[in-house]
């Protein structure tokens, strides 16, 4: 490849992460405590005032959970949708989110601190995950795509089923609300450890859906076409989709659900960039995270209270969803 | 409530028991063949538990007023509360709510109960007035819907007793409300403060929210300006507002924060002041909201000088010493 078409090819990543860049300034410069830019750069270089450095201090580990959450949601979603041949494929499809729901939902029953809700929704994410991929490892049903499906289905049913169970038990007056508000979801929560210790198994799901690849894109083909090309199929989509779902708990177990934009940012990137896996997903995460960027800033822009981010990443996902719907119906 | 708040339901409803003692044990075993969780009254005290909470504000109500007469808990307490509160509590069977959130009651189970009377608390609105109509008809039994406003306790109370037939020892509890509420409502200004509720302390109360009437009726002022009753803010937010002190009633997150210089540090560079509130056997300010914040009322009247009223309302309340209730705690 000459370098035109090389620089070509990478445009559309440098131009997502750009923007990604800008609004993180902006999500930086901008908040209740009015701070001048000028000194939020001091205090970034250890020069700042006392009130500068609260603000980096509160405003930095939000920052980081949105634009974390947000990629891990956009690149896993481009995962399950290329392994599914299916647009309609999101990170929630074996029920992972379901299964975080009612980790934290219980580890808040049992009136556990932050970090171990955090903790026990990760595992719950992974255990629902895992329940899905098992069940489907146990069927014999063509390529198993299917199978996969259906076992999604089945356990993030009983996933919620369990959920409701502990919102009915749950006390009205403390764990109630703080369960209802812990599945709406926030990135206001998380702290600077929190957002880091999540960025872990985010960064290592999305580093073995890059390096995947190519190989996704046969796999999106049919099992046949891969096995004729010398690929272990099953062994290949086990791998993606384990990846997939160790990104999307990781993100729900830091910020709650949050949804539409493991939906959303794979359709954006694809009118962008096209099929292809390896421009497909880092887009995807790039978009991701500008979408979940936005969503934060808007969450705490009508006043003092929160909106959850769970709510708006429906309000918005779902008109601009129809409208890259729409855009992409008129180009075929 | 207040201004057509938000605050929860006490509701009340009731009937004539024309049966006899055994007819009571009959229905009662028949309610608790059908609460499988549920551990029963013991049989001494069967034939005269005959009046039904429809929730948990209720409940507390008819506690204090005529314990020996509460069929069950609309919502069975926590351990630590029942550990805490004298022995007939932990005996007394979950019945379920009739009203608000949480587990619903089997309205078979409580109709084979054959309350002489069931008792709601709070909400006198027209909504929660056509739903006791709809569920007095539903049980045939007598209900009664008592006013919830915290004004209102002592009225209350002179209520509660005289339907329980307690009218001495309810005159005495309402005379001392009556008392209490006095002087609350004469406290000196205090300071303005956060009230924080839940693991990460971010749900809040604003300004004239159910959960802070207690603590703004006695002068103080609450930061948290919103359009809401409960919501969530940030962190960030919360630094902004700039309280003088942080209230909870939740012991983990005051441990979680008594060193956390994002949370106590003062933009005047002072450092803020952190109020833990008792929260057994019930909340001093909130949850539920019923007659437990007389507690928050009497200490926040005269912080200094309330040990001997606080002892009295604890023992009348909850039957309790003062010594295992509690104190306010100012964390250093």
């Amino acid at each position: 490849m000459d370098p035109v078409s090389r620089l070509k090819s990478t445009l559309p990543t440098l131009a997502a992460t750009l923007l990604v860049v800008a609004c993180v300034i902006a999500v930086l410069a901008t908040g209740p405590l009015a701070i001048p830019p000028a000194d939020l750069l001091s205090a970034a270089f250890g020069r700042g005032g006392p009130e500068a450095e609260l603000v980096l201090t509160l405003r930095g580990p939000r920052l980081l959970a949105a634009l974390t959450c947000g990629a891990a949601l956009g690149g896993a979603g481009a995962g399950f949708q290329i392994l599914f041949r299916n647009p309609l494929a999101a990170p929630d499809l074996l029920g992972v989110s379901s299964g975080a729901g009612l980790g934290a939902a219980l580890a808040l029953l049992l009136g556990a601190g932050t970090v171990l809700v955090q903790s026990a929704a990760f595992a719950g994410g992974l255990a629902i995950g895992g329940l899905a991929l098992g069940c489907a490892a146990l069927t014999r049903s063509g390529d198993g795509r299917l199978a996969l499906i259906l076992c999604g289905v089945v356990a993030g049913a009983l996933a919620s089923a369990g959920l409701g169970l502990v919102v009915i038990v749950a006390e009205p007056y403390s764990q109630l609300p703080a369960i209802t508000y812990w599945l709406l979801g926030s990135f206001t929560r998380a702290t600077l450890a929190e957002a880091l210790f999540a960025l872990g198994p985010i960064c290592l799901g999305g580093a073995v859906l890059l390096w995947l690849g190519f190989r996704l894109d046969v796999l999106s083909l049919g099992d046949e076409q891969a096995r004729s090309l010398g690929l272990p199929a099953r062994r290949l989509r086990l791998t993606a989709l384990a990846a997939a779902a160790l990104m999307t708990s990781a993100a729900v177990a830091l910020a709650g659900v949050v949804g539409w934009i493991g939906l959303l940012a794979p359709h954006a990137a694809r009118l962008i960039v096209g099929e292809r896996a390896g421009r497909l997903i880092p887009v995807s995460m790039a978009i991701g995270a500008l979408f979940a960027l936005v969503i934060d800033r808007l969450a705490t822009a009508f006043g003092p209270a929160e909106i959850p981010v769970g709510l708006l990443s429906a309000a918005v996902g779902a008109p601009a969803f129809l409208f890259l719907f729409v855009t992409a119906s008129r180009r075929s | 409530m207040h201004g057509g708040g938000t605050m929860r339901v006490i509701r009340s409803m009731g009937r004539h028991m024309t049966t006899t003692r055994r007819s009571a044990l009959i229905g009662l075993g028949g309610a608790l063949a059908l609460s499988a969780c549920s551990r029963g009254p013991s049989r001494d005290d069967a034939g005269r538990r005959d009046v039904v909470a429809a929730g948990s504000p209720a409940a507390l109500l008819v506690w204090a007023v005529a314990r020996e007469r509460l069929a069950g808990w609309p919502r069975r307490p926590g351990q630590a509360t029942l550990s805490a509160l004298p022995a007939p509590a932990a005996g007394l069977p979950e019945l379920g709510s009739l009203t608000g959130n949480g587990r619903q009651a089997n309205l078979e189970a409580l109709a084979a109960l054959r309350p002489r009377l069931i008792i709601d608390y709070g909400d006198t609105d027209p909504e929660y007035q056509a739903l006791a109509q709809r569920l007095k008809t539903r049980l045939g039994a007598d209900w009664r819907l008592i006013d919830g406003a915290l004004g209102r306790i002592p009225d209350a109370i002179r209520e509660a007793g005289d339907l329980l037939e307690a009218g001495r020892k309810a005159d005495a509890l309402a005379d001392q409300a009556a008392e209490v509420l006095e002087h609350w409502r004469r406290a000196p200004p205090g300071p303005s403060f956060y009230y924080a509720r839940g693991t990460d302390g971010l749900e809040t109360g604003f300004r004239g929210a159910l959960a802070t009437e207690v603590l703004e009726g006695a002068a103080w002022t609450n930061v948290a300006e919103g359009s809401r009753d409960i919501g969530r803010v940030t962190r960030e937010q919360v630094a902004a507002w700039d309280p003088e002190v942080l209230v909870t009633l939740d012991r983990g997150f005051a441990m979680a924060v008594r060193h956390d210089p994002v949370w106590r540090w003062r933009r005047n560079g002072e450092r803020r002041r952190l109020l833990l509130l008792p929260d057994l056997p019930f909340g001093w300010v909130d949850r539920p909201p019923s007659v437990n914040r007389l507690l928050g009322c009497a200490w926040l009247a005269d912080p200094e000088g309330s040990t001997m009223t606080l002892g009295a309302l604890s023992r009348r309340l909850y039957g309790m010493a003062l010594v295992e209730v509690g104190q306010p705690r100012w964390i250093l």
